[in-house]
């Protein structure tokens, strides 16, 4: 166990310089962002009252209150999600391949530790898991200071406040990112975790068969796949609705566990029979 | 410190996490209450009521679930239990009561007929071919209560080849016979995007498993900014076997510039045994007429006059408006519906601070069964809420 959180912190520390920029570029990026988009709101506003003797109410009417909605739409507010998203989906990738293609051949060393080889693997995955939830509680924290900036530079009358479900509903991404009850987060984040173990998989056929392993890789994503949506698949063109959905929900939970449980045990298989430095 | 990294990404994703859902918790708990308060008459009246609504203030708008011992609020409530909730309370009693023979088949209470002794279920089913409607099969399972066994077979709409489209409306069931209403589509890639459109009936003997009977009750005929739709009533009084309905065809009109026009149309009562439609021809002036109820001889209507609502009583043998009851106290816009030969109201919509009046009465005789108020409990305390009533059920 403290062989596999040292092995934690250690990937962690790798990450961290470059995890703390994307932190403080989506900070950055937002804030700015509300105070640009709030600003040239009010500017509108300004212009359409003083110059174009518009009333307020008159261009209420016309543009709508401010709210959180103008921001989500941006590109300041989208734009740090989506390289953030890009960059953790790339570093589960070089997260391994840095290993053996770096310098000095750093998994020949990793995979020497005198411990087992599971947990250099299950230290990897728990770091892509623990900055994706990172990232994603640092977004949830944002809203309300956002929210705050936002009240601070524009005047009430001019304002629609959003709570924040409101703000979350108003992001198409948001059912998955955001999971509204503690039984969806397990949910969906749980679905997320086996998904990083699948890649990983996948990733480890390819370092132990190289060119064959890539076409085996791709073949283990789309068979986990498979697995996962068969209860859906088959109830929907063969039984005709016959599950009900908490039925549904369940075989699919059964379906994850075993996905979860092949790619560990191919992992481990591969990690320790057939993986070559 | 030695893991102080993996401590800081774990300790802070979670205390983000459990605030965002205490916090949620909390603003849910903040929605008010809904109770109703007896005033007068059996409490036994309203065990089975359900309204369906919003509650909203300049906020908020949450949909919401009103029974008499309890307020549901989607958003209190649990994903597994949101994922168990059935939107019609009759659908739901009947997977209760029968979760097996209730796999598979459509949420719609229309769909389904019960007795003391029988559940069956109706229904067209549409095969499509390269994304169009190509094929249409009659459906029908039919459970024995008693054995619990259930009987389930098949048979090909006649004549399918003329059809675009079949939809089952609903079904009903007399002296062993299942007749399904269905509106059917031709026509569908007219030039002119006019369709033919018409209301029938299949009627199916379910000893010998054998449609005995298809004919057109309806036909509609759809114009420019003219669309009609079919209703169907059924004669709710068992005595008389609920072998009578009421089929006609809802004409709305869009009409500039006072908006959309709406009329009755086709109005007919059908004799499932006899397969006889007899034309109901009401006064003029209820052309505009919303027909809610039918039971034993009387149709009911929802009147709207001179900016007032009430409910107009026809009574089909004598072929004249009753005028034994007044309904003064029906205000404009208020919830109704009728059930068992009862009639229930709300005032619609409840603010806060204030409250509506809710009213149980025999539609026949008039008298009043039950009178409670509805309000929002705690009101002092939860401004600013308003309640809107969808629909009030009563199963």
């Amino acid at each position: 166990m403290s062989n596999y959180l040292k092995l934690v912190n250690f990937e962690l520390s790798r990450f961290m310089k470059l995890y703390v920029v994307m932190i403080c570029f989506t900070i950055i990026m937002q804030i700015t962002g509300v105070i640009v988009k709030s600003k040239s709101y009010m500017g509108l506003a300004n212009e359409e009252m003083y110059k174009n003797m518009m009333s307020k109410t008159e261009f209420i009417n016309q543009h709508g209150e401010f709210s959180f909605y103008w921001l989500t739409q941006s590109i300041w507010f989208m734009g740090p999600i989506a390289l953030c998203g890009a960059a953790l989906l790339f570093y589960m990738f070089l997260i391994w391949y840095r290993d053996w293609l770096g310098k000095n051949t750093f998994i020949y060393r990793l995979l020497m530790i005198p411990t087992a080889r599971m947990n250099v693997y299950l230290a990897k995955a728990t770091t892509i898991f623990l900055m994706v939830i990172g990232m994603v509680a640092l977004q949830l924290a944002l809203f309300p200071v956002e929210a705050v900036v936002m009240q601070w530079m524009v005047p009430v009358d001019f304002r629609l406040d959003l709570n924040i479900l409101q703000t979350i509903f108003s992001l198409n991404f948001a059912a998955v990112l955001f999971p509204l009850t503690p039984t969806e987060f397990f949910l969906w984040y749980g679905a997320g975790a086996m998904s990083i173990l699948v890649i990983f998989t996948a990733i480890l056929f390819e370092r132990s068969f190289r060119w064959k392993g890539i076409l085996i890789g791709v073949v283990y994503i789309a068979l986990s796949v498979g697995l996962l949506m068969l209860p859906v698949l088959i109830d929907e063109f063969f039984m005709y609705g016959y599950l009900y959905p908490i039925e549904l929900v369940g075989i699919t939970i059964v379906m994850g566990l075993l996905v979860t449980g092949m790619s560990l045990f191919t992992s481990h298989y591969l990690l320790n029979k057939k993986v070559t430095v | 410190m030695r893991y102080w990294k993996l401590l800081v990404l774990t300790i802070v994703p979670v205390l983000i996490f459990s605030t965002f859902y205490i916090h949620n918790r909390i603003e849910a708990s903040k929605l008010p209450e809904v109770v109703m308060k007896n005033q007068d008459g059996d409490r036994k009246e309203i065990a089975d009521l359900q309204i369906e609504g919003y509650v909203e203030n300049n906020e908020n708008v949450s949909n919401v679930l009103i029974r008499p011992d309890e307020t549901i609020y989607f958003e209190r409530m649990g994903y597994l239990k949101k994922l168990n909730l059935m939107f019609q309370p009759e659908v739901e009693q009947l997977v209760k009561e029968h979760r097996g023979f209730m796999r598979g088949k459509l949420e719609r209470a229309e769909l389904f007929y019960e007795n003391a002794d029988v559940l069956i279920y109706g229904d067209i089913e549409v095969e499509y071919k390269n994304y169009n409607p190509d094929s249409f099969t009659i459906q029908v399972d039919v459970l024995d209560k008693k054995t619990n066994q259930s009987t389930d077979f098949t048979i090909p709409v006649p004549n399918e080849e003329t059809y675009d489209y079949v939809y089952a409306e609903q079904v009903f069931y007399h002296q062993g016979k299942l007749s399904i209403a269905a509106k059917s589509y031709s026509n569908l890639n007219d030039e002119d995007g006019r369709t033919g459109e018409q209301l029938e009936m299949f009627t199916i003997e379910l000893a010998s498993k054998k449609l005995v009977n298809q004919e057109t009750l309806l036909t509609f005929d759809q114009r420019d900014n003219t669309w009609s739709s079919p209703f169907i009533l059924i004669n709710d009084d068992e005595e008389l076997g609920n072998q009578q309905l009421l089929v006609g065809s809802l004409v709305e009109e869009f009409v500039e510039p006072e908006g959309t026009n709406i009329e009755l149309d086709q109005l007919s009562i059908y004799d499932l045994e006899t397969k006889e439609m007899k034309p109901v021809a009401l006064p003029k002036e209820w052309k505009g007429a919303d027909p809610v109820y039918f039971r034993g001889n009387m149709l009911y209507f929802l009147l709207h006059q001179d900016g007032k609502q009430t409910i107009g009583e026809w009574n089909v043998d004598t072929g004249k408006q009753e005028e034994e009851h007044s309904f003064d106290w029906l205000k404009e816009g208020s919830s109704l519906t009728f059930s068992n030969g009862k009639i229930y109201t709300i005032d619609n919509p409840m603010s806060d601070g204030s409250s509506s009046i809710l009213r149980v009465m025999d539609a026949q005789s008039g008298e009043s069964l039950y009178e409670g108020i509805l309000e929002f409990k705690d009101s002092a305390k939860k401004k600013g809420y308003q309640l809107v009533i969808d629909q009030i059920r009563v199963p």
